[in-house]
């Protein structure tokens, strides 16, 4: 009991110093980036008393390191700082983006799994044959297409002249929920096909190694259906290869989608951090960044987790504390 | 006035693409827009506060002037001063006193009352020491601000300022209430004619009609302004009828679009663009007369102005486009001649080869014309490097720490000569006859003798090339074909709506 308090400890500890380093590393970058937010703000009409004046206001007048204790204080008092450009709360913003990127993310991410999983593992039992040849043909394809391009041609076919869809713009969850998930549907398609082809190409080969084990043939021999041989032995043994590459894929869809929610005018997370790198918006940058890092850290222990559960032999943390 | 049809026949073949798109498009969405009398209408540039009297960004300005808040005087589309919260004004001969006399019975959104301490308070706040008014000598040069009655006001200035009244129907200038003006940044209270409802930063804000507005109401009862960062979503979105109007449309090539589209009208309108090539004039080549005379000799500006892809882009000689009413044409001064820009560069004693760097912001028609002008600069014997900048390293570079030689900028503020007046401004022109020509025309009353100034001071940046004067292009106004009423020009960044409506 007491070793796994302290194991715990330890575990969390370790992630907040990486954390901690993090936001230092993200700060210097963004003091080592050219340019400087006051002058962004106030443009080419700029007074030098003005923009004196915003500088002190935003506390850039401090040394650089001075300004970097000052937001790592604040942020333990769990005070995430304010935008510069927007003068409101940066978890403000934040949620307001949330409310449209997370959606859009799960949607995507349900769509990549309910495609690419199901696809794979066909693939994968219909080795050799023209199935299989067709499906891995496709999954190439589908791969090696850009998803803004994707977005563009989805747009034009089902928006412009199916008019089945709206082009963009999301319509608010104020709006009702119908309204809201049409407007997330064509840009989920657009990141989920190309994560799809990913996740069918890593199943594949998870669900083919799998079958090749001798366990496979010791449960036909057991005379156990082949549906449920599947179902049973080998499904869970491919799921760690698979897993792992659905907790790279997670944090890629919530940041990475700054292309696609551009060609769709979506205003997520995506376009709040292009913008505030921009705008040079310190605060919004570090949180933004940040919450990519702790949502990397955090699926990754949540992955671990879950393969030492379907696979109880590996033990990849040594500590055998799991998250 | 209308785009000719001759500038769209070139692409006849894409246009046909685009017509059988449009044919199936269903009008569904705008007639809806026109029955809940509701207009959408398309910006690019997204405000980052709704306050215009804190942050200069063009998007603020859009959504607000004349729509929420609005000044003592006012600008009409031709940028004409025309009385606003002041029904009427006059000013003492020698230009130091402004007695302006209010509107009676002005109420703001949250119900208080426009008085002469109201105006007080404005100018005042915007004059404070930690104001971030991005229009500050507006108001440093006021000296007091009486209050005979409640609806006079009496300004008088420390000394005279023609500029005065137009500047003050500047977005910069717009009358706050005491009791919101702390908050007009995310909830603006105004006295418009529109009623701020709500904003999705980013994303949207949408004003409702202020039926208890004073004078005449607007037709409109709802107005949605949407800001995209995508040309291409931008046209789709007016295609599929989530947009109902795009003034200033950014895509010259996307036009095509809705060139043939009976659902559609493009209008062309003036607005104050004035595209340079700003040169460091404290540089020890380029503060050379004979060196910025051979840069303006050896570039065809003709020829750039149509690689702009806009059309009615038209060459400038001066720092002044065609919609100001002093403007004056001086495009000919330097016509393009390479073999007198190698004639006068030897005089000057500029080897071949000598090196110049082009710093060129992350904007579309800076992009696109810097190469084809570092070309033409080649083939008179310069050798050009460019530096590609995003744009807050191009603000620190070269508006800040003035390092560079070259940089391609538009400058959009409406009668902006002051900036070559201002001795540490970027481009660093420092030339005591023009000094002398900017004081007389501030201190000058008379409007013919002010146009006389005005005149003189564009003839001599003509001649003394600063900077080299390229191109002015109008902008574009895409509107569903049953919107009436709104700015054809954008003297200011405006986007007034009180007078737009569906149909007759």
């Amino acid at each position: 009991m007491l070793s796994s308090v302290k194991g715990f400890l330890r575990f969390a500890g370790g992630r907040l110093v990486l954390l901690v380093l993090a936001s230092a590393l993200i700060f210097s970058c963004m003091a080592l980036l050219p340019g400087d937010p006051a002058e962004v703000i106030l443009g080419v009409d700029a007074q030098p008393e003005t923009l004196a004046a915003l500088h002190h206001k935003m506390g850039l007048d401090q040394p650089f390191a001075v300004q970097y204790v000052q937001w790592l204080g604040r942020l333990f008092q769990g005070n995430f700082g304010e935008s510069y450009s927007y003068n409101v709360p940066v978890w403000q913003l934040l949620s307001e983006r949330l409310q449209l990127s997370a959606p859009l993310a799960g949607l995507a991410l349900v769509l990549a799994v309910a495609l690419g999983v199901p696809l794979g593992g066909l693939a994968a039992i219909k080795r050799g044959s023209s199935a299989d040849i067709v499906l891995m043909g496709g999954i190439q394809l589908t791969k090696a297409v850009p998803d803004f391009w994707l977005g563009m041609v989805l747009t034009g076919f089902f928006a412009l002249t199916l008019h089945w869809l709206p082009a963009g713009g999301f319509a608010g969850w104020e709006s009702g929920p119908w309204p809201a998930f049409k407007s997330l549907l064509l840009p989920a398609v657009a990141l989920a096909l190309p994560q799809a082809a990913v996740l069918a190409r890593y199943t594949r080969s998870a669900v083919i190694a799998v079958l090749e084990e001798p366990f496979v043939l010791t449960a036909r021999a057991h005379g156990l259906s082949e549906p449920a041989v599947l179902l049973r032995h080998v499904l869970p043994r491919s799921l760690p290869p698979v897993l792992a590459v659905l907790s790279l894929q997670i944090p890629l869809l919530l940041s990475g989608t700054i292309i696609v929610e551009n060609v769709f005018n979506l205003k997520g997370t995506g376009a709040l951090l292009l913008d505030a790198v921009n705008q040079r918006d310190v605060p919004v940058v570090q949180i933004c960044v940040l919450l990519i890092v702790a949502l990397v850290i955090f699926e990754k222990g949540l992955s671990e987790r879950v393969e030492n559960r379907l696979n109880p032999r590996a033990h990849s943390d040594k500590e055998g504390q799991g998250v | 006035m209308f785009y000719k049809k001759s500038f769209y026949k070139k692409r006849s073949f894409q246009a046909g693409v685009v017509l059988s798109l449009a044919a199936v498009l269903p009008v569904s969405a705008a007639l809806a827009s026109a029955q809940n009398n509701s207009i959408a209408v398309g910006v690019n540039v997204s405000p980052p506060t709704l306050d215009p009297t804190a942050n200069p960004a063009e998007g603020i300005r859009i959504v607000t002037y004349a729509n929420i808040f609005e000044g003592l005087t006012g600008v009409d589309e031709h940028g004409t001063v025309q009385p606003l919260l002041a029904k009427s004004w006059s000013v003492s001969p020698d230009g130091l006193l402004y007695h302006f006399t209010l509107q009676p019975g002005v109420r703001f959104h949250d119900g208080s009352a426009l008085t002469c301490a109201t105006v007080k308070y404005t100018f005042e706040r915007a004059k404070a020491p930690e104001s971030l008014n991005p229009q500050k000598h507006i108001f440093e040069n006021i000296k007091t601000i009486s209050c005979p009655s409640d609806d006079v006001v009496d300004i008088s200035l420390d000394a005279p300022h023609g500029s005065f009244l137009s500047e003050l129907s500047w977005g910069d200038a717009v009358i706050v209430s005491p009791a919101s003006a702390a908050g007009n940044g995310q909830h603006p209270v105004g006295t418009g004619p529109f009623v701020f409802k709500s904003w999705k930063r980013g994303d949207s804000v949408t004003l409702t009609r202020n039926d208890d507005y004073r004078g005449e109401k607007a037709h409109l009862s709802q107005v949605v302004f949407r800001f995209y960062s995508d040309p291409m979503a931008a046209a789709n979105a007016l295609l599929d009828g989530q947009l109902d109007a795009y003034p200033s449309f950014p895509a010259p090539e996307m036009l095509i679009r809705f060139a043939h589209n009976p659902d559609f009208v493009m209008r062309s309108g003036l607005a104050p663009f004035k595209g340079i090539l700003a040169l460091n004039n404290r540089q020890k080549l380029l503060a050379q007369p004979l060196v910025r005379q051979a840069l303006a000799y050896a570039i065809d500006r003709r020829g750039i102005a149509e690689v702009s892809d806009v059309p009615g882009a038209r060459v400038i000689g001066s720092h002044m486009s065609p919609e100001n009413p002093d403007f004056t044409d001086l495009s000919g001064v330097y016509p393009y001649n390479p073999e007198k820009a190698k004639e006068l560069l030897k005089q000057a004693g500029v080897e071949p080869g000598t090196r110049l760097r082009l710093a060129l912001p992350p904007i579309d028609y800076a992009r696109n014309t810097g190469e084809v002008i570092a070309a033409y600069l080649e083939q008179v014997g310069l050798n050009v490097t460019i530096q590609q900048l995003e744009w807050p390293a191009w603000l620190a570079q070269v508006f800040g720490h003035h390092d560079f030689d070259m940089t391609i900028i538009a400058h959009t503020e409406p009668d902006d000569l002051n900036i070559y007046a201002r001795k540490n401004y970027y481009f660093g022109y420092n030339n005591a006859e023009f000094q002398a020509l900017y004081a007389a025309y501030e201190k000058a009353a008379d409007p013919a003798e002010r146009h006389a100034l005005s005149v003189k001071m564009q003839e001599k940046l003509a001649h003394d090339v600063p900077n080299i004067y390229l191109f002015f292009t109008p902008r574009t106004n895409i509107t569903r074909a049953q919107i009436k009423g709104m700015w054809n020009n954008q003297p200011l960044p405006a986007c007034p709506l009180s007078a737009a409506s569906w149909g007759p």
